[in-house]
């Protein structure tokens, strides 16, 4: 489990990639709180990222763990947002397999 | 007719500062005349025109699907015309050969994926399985759908108003090599083939002299793959040309593609020149009369 990654006293960062209940709508007015259904990163130093939920941030959050910008990217190195390729009803389910890889 | 985009992105909903003019939310378009409302697709722009419905004391609702992935039915559930009593919301969608559409919408709100049944709604639900060349006609309306290029029962839909046309072709590979579809992908490589030739004609039927296409322009020439069921922009105009459409609105964007993007795709084809059709890239909110 990865819970046993994370050692007592470990200082843990918590990423929000999906903050809106229910459905996300996008519109011009919510681009500051956004409007991706919940997803949360949690790191700690030696320890894989702990993904909670896995709804419409996990695109992102894909991204960003093939990019690393967390220091322990875990994708290509050569991955750009394009490479994500999203398919419909796919799209979640395949950013979730990059972020294990 | 009055055409209004309240969704224009595929596969999933994206909320992005790069996104803010044409728009995140995933397929949905309103056709009124008179007091007929037609609604294309199911995708979460779906959720602001349920409202505006509601307030507009519309009762009657004809909903088109093109198909049921997600992208085109996931926002469905939160119609807000859903638990108006009174209201009745008819559905449009190619029928599948295993089940009903009914079936396929009451496992879309089943348990443990959502809290509220289908069946629980207020509004009455009336479920029409098309098939795949079929016309029918609603109020002013002649409408014609055809099966499209695309894995699942995918349909295209043309509808005609008082003399003018509007097509809307999302979701196809108009000329890519490859045949998509459930039940349609058995016999030889020669059927198969025709098949295919088949599916390309349905797509210049609907679109044939057309006021105003909505095309599939998912991908790029240069990000192409024949394994999606998806067209590129040079599709699109290409089927423009051959079925001599006034104006073509690029659709179905790529999840990424900012506003920028958008602006330089069409400012590119638009400087190119030699096309036939008027063309623009579908933004949410946008009105066009035919």
């Amino acid at each position: 489990m990865q819970k046993e990654n994370f050692k007592k006293g470990a200082i843990v960062k918590v990423k929000l990639w999906g903050a809106r209940g229910t459905i996300a709508i996008p519109r011009p007015e919510t681009h500051r709180y956004g409007v991706n259904t919940p997803c949360v990163q949690v790191d700690a130093a030696d320890a894989e990222p702990l993904i909670l939920d896995e709804v419409m941030g996990l695109h992102w959050l894909g991204d960003a763990l093939g990019k690393g910008i967390f220091g322990k990217g875990q994708g290509s190195p050569a991955h750009q947002p394009h490479a994500l390729e999203p398919y419909p009803g796919h799209s979640f389910l395949y950013a979730h397999a990059r972020a294990r890889q | 007719m009055n055409v209004t985009f309240w969704g224009v992105r595929g596969s999933y909903p994206v909320s992005s500062p790069h996104c803010t003019r044409y728009g995140g939310n995933t397929p949905c378009i309103e056709v009124t005349a008179q007091d007929t409302c037609i609604i294309i697709d199911a995708g979460t722009g779906i959720c602001p025109l349920g409202h505006h419905l509601v307030e507009r004391g519309v009762s009657d609702i004809h909903l088109l699907i093109i198909h049921t992935h997600w992208d085109h039915i996931q926002g469905f559930p939160h119609f807000a015309p859903l638990e108006k009593s009174g209201t009745r919301i008819h559905r449009y969608s190619l029928a599948h050969a295993d089940r009903s559409l009914r079936q396929i919408m009451q496992q879309q709100q089943q348990t443990p994926f959502f809290p509220t049944p289908l069946d629980e709604s207020r509004a009455e639900l009336v479920f029409h399985d098309l098939d795949e060349c079929e016309r029918w006609q609603l109020g002013p309306f002649d409408l014609l759908c055809k099966r499209l290029n695309h894995p699942s029962y995918t349909g295209g839909f043309r509808i005609e108003c008082n003399g003018k046309i509007f097509a809307y072709i999302s979701d196809t590979d108009l000329y890519g090599p490859r045949l998509h579809g459930e039940g349609i992908n058995e016999g030889t490589d020669t059927e198969r083939e025709a098949r295919r030739i088949d599916l390309q004609k349905s797509a210049g039927d609907l679109a044939h002299r057309a006021d105003l296409m909505v095309c599939d322009t998912f991908f790029l020439p240069d990000e192409y793959k024949e394994d999606w069921g998806h067209s590129r922009t040079i599709d699109a105009l290409q089927l423009g040309r051959e079925a001599e459409v006034q104006s073509i609105a690029f659709f179905h964007h790529e999840p990424h593609r900012s506003d920028a993007q958008l602006d330089e795709i069409v400012a590119h084809y638009r400087a190119e020149g030699g096309h036939s059709s008027d063309l623009f890239a579908a933004a949410e909110g946008a009105k066009r009369e035919l």
